[in-house]
């Protein structure tokens, strides 16, 4: 009895470790290929120059069309931050003095990057993945190979370029706007005088403060772009393939800005 | 001239090209025939080193491609023009974009001279005048039209049709097929031609050769072709319903 257990056990164990080593292995040749994907791509940019009519639709793509929603995010983003900040400095410290600081360095450090790169990533890294992954499943990839054209100069420098440009642009337009979103509410609802909010916001914004946003941006940029591109290459399937596609790219890409936050907040803030 | 040997490509454990050996002669037009599913388009796909073959090898000229750089293989394929059997053309662009994309990646041409180039093919090839055309906007046969426009852009030396006359009509079938000829006597153009269309086999090709069962089973003129005492392959150019081929091809055999 006891030895048949132990068979069983083993025969589970035994097809647990295999199903969970295939999804690491699988997850680990992802990243390599996602590496070499970066590599291939970064090695184009000395064609960015022949290329600027590529990388700046894509820029205009990945940009204008994403203002109305970056707007809206960081209005309410920057909103929500002063009304948890009034609450939370209540009793302890005056607003005039502390909701400035408080607000602006949460937006700056975190909130600003995150939340406009969760809002951003997931249509753009979908956006690529649909696009490219259409490209892949009706051969047109294949068509750009046969003319001697390198679909990751065509296709990927430019998206991963817009990513990393386009990402902090967008992140820094979103940091002033919630800020004078905590502003607003500040005055409206706390009596902050705005003289006194952005003071406050001078006095105590630390130069690392606004690099670890920077540096989340350009890390956010290209993580998004770049997943897009390697899930969009990847497709296999036909339509459902890149409907497919389009949900792992999503997906990913969240994930992604969520880890890297980490890691930047560890390097930066510790 | 282009030499395929013994070139054998599975997909997972499902056996496509199993030892196919042709051997493409320069300025000729070869047919390749057989039946929906039997690899003819995996063969082409091969020619451009788009797949890479499970063993064996397709020489170009005498090279290698599985061998090539990228740069290589890339300087080989400016030399050729692949006409997809979909068209595979790039949706995010107007037709003329689709036609001047090579030419504008690889030649110094002036904007006036690829513009001139662009109506002429599109001249060429029935369809005057639709420049500014998205690919949604065109039927099945305009899409296969304009991709055969596109493969012939950068002058190519070597032209693989695959599949340019299904989905027409046939008067346009047989204006594709003049262009064909045209193409191969005028410009001494290597041609090689998937097609289903026996007429269109009879027309225009010097040589025909009939994948059958992941392997060449004929290989000879139109006239060797009319001739053989295969049942296979007369099964075939006939269209008989009864004789050896089965209705539903079995997988790798
Ligand atoms: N990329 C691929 N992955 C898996 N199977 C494929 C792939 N390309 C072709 N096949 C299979 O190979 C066989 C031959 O396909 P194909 O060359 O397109 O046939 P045809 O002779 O009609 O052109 C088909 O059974 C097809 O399903
Ligand atoms: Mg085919």
């Amino acid at each position: 009895m006891s030895s048949l257990k132990k068979l069983v056990v083993a025969v589970a164990g035994f097809f647990l470790i295999d199903k969970i080593g295939s999804r690491v292995l699988f997850f680990f040749s992802g990243m390599g290929e996602s590496m070499i994907l970066l590599y291939n791509s970064l090695k184009n940019l000395k064609y960015v120059h022949r290329d600027r009519a590529l990388v700046l639709e894509q820029m205009v793509i990945v940009g204008v069309n994403s203002i109305p929603l970056v707007i809206v995010t960081a209005t309410f983003a920057g909103m929500v931050s002063a009304v948890q900040a009034g609450y939370q400095l209540q009793g302890f410290a005056s607003p005039q003095m502390f909701l400035g600081s408080a607000t602006s360095r949460a937006i700056t450090i975190e909130l600003g990057p995150v939340l406009t790169g969760l809002v951003l990533s997931g249509r753009f890294a979908a956006s690529i993945a649909a696009e490219i992954g259409t490209m892949k499943v009706t051969e047109q990839i294949d068509a750009l190979e046969t003319m001697a054209i390198d679909p990751v100069r065509y296709l990927a420098t430019p998206r991963l370029l817009a990513g990393l440009v386009m990402m902090p642009v967008l992140i820094v337009f979103a940091d002033f706007i919630a800020i004078s979103g905590s502003m607003f509410i500040g005055y409206l609802s706390m009596d902050v005088d705005p003289q006194a909010f952005l003071s406050s916001v001078q006095r105590f914004m630390e130069l690392r403060d606004v690099m670890s946003g920077l540096a989340k941006a350009v890390l956010f940029g290209a993580s998004t772009a770049l997943i897009g591109c390697y899930v969009g290459f990847a497709t296999e399937g036909g339509a459902e393939g890149v409907g497919l596609a389009t949900i792992r790219a999503f997906v990913l890409s969240a994930a992604a800005i969520l880890v890297n936050d980490y890691i930047v907040a560890t390097v930066f803030l510790t | 001239m282009i030499e395929i040997i013994n070139l054998h490509k599975n997909f997972r454990d499902k056996k496509v090209l199993n030892g196919v050996n042709l051997e493409i002669e320069s300025g000729k037009v070869t047919t390749i025939i057989g039946r929906s599913g039997c690899g003819k388009s995996v063969l082409l796909k091969h020619i451009v080193g788009l797949l890479r073959p499970d063993e064996g090898s397709v020489n170009v000229e005498g090279a290698r491609l599985s061998e090539m750089s990228t740069k290589e293989l890339y300087q080989i394929r400016k030399r050729m023009g692949l006409v997809f059997q979909n068209g595979a053309l790039f949706d995010s662009m107007s037709v003329e974009e689709n036609i001047n994309l090579g030419l504008r990646e690889h030649t110094d041409l002036s904007e006036a001279d690829i513009s001139t180039k662009v109506s002429s093919l599109l001249d060429m090839v029935g369809l005057p005048g639709i420049e500014k055309y998205r690919p949604s906007e065109l039927s099945g046969g305009m899409k296969k039209r304009v991709s055969l426009a596109r493969a012939l852009a950068m002058d190519p030396e070597y032209v693989l049709y695959d599949e340019p006359t299904t989905g027409l009509d046939p008067i346009m079938s047989a204006i594709i097929d003049d262009l064909i000829i045209r193409l191969n006597e005028q410009l001494k153009i290597t041609s090689i031609v998937v097609t289903h269309d026996m007429r269109s086999v009879y027309t225009i090709s010097d040589h025909v050769a009939m994948l059958h069962y992941g392997v060449v089973r004929f290989n000879g003129t139109t006239r060797q072709l009319k001739e053989t005492d295969d049942e296979v392959v007369r099964q075939f150019i006939e269209g008989n319903i009864l004789g050896p081929i089965q209705p539903v091809l079995k997988d790798g055999r």
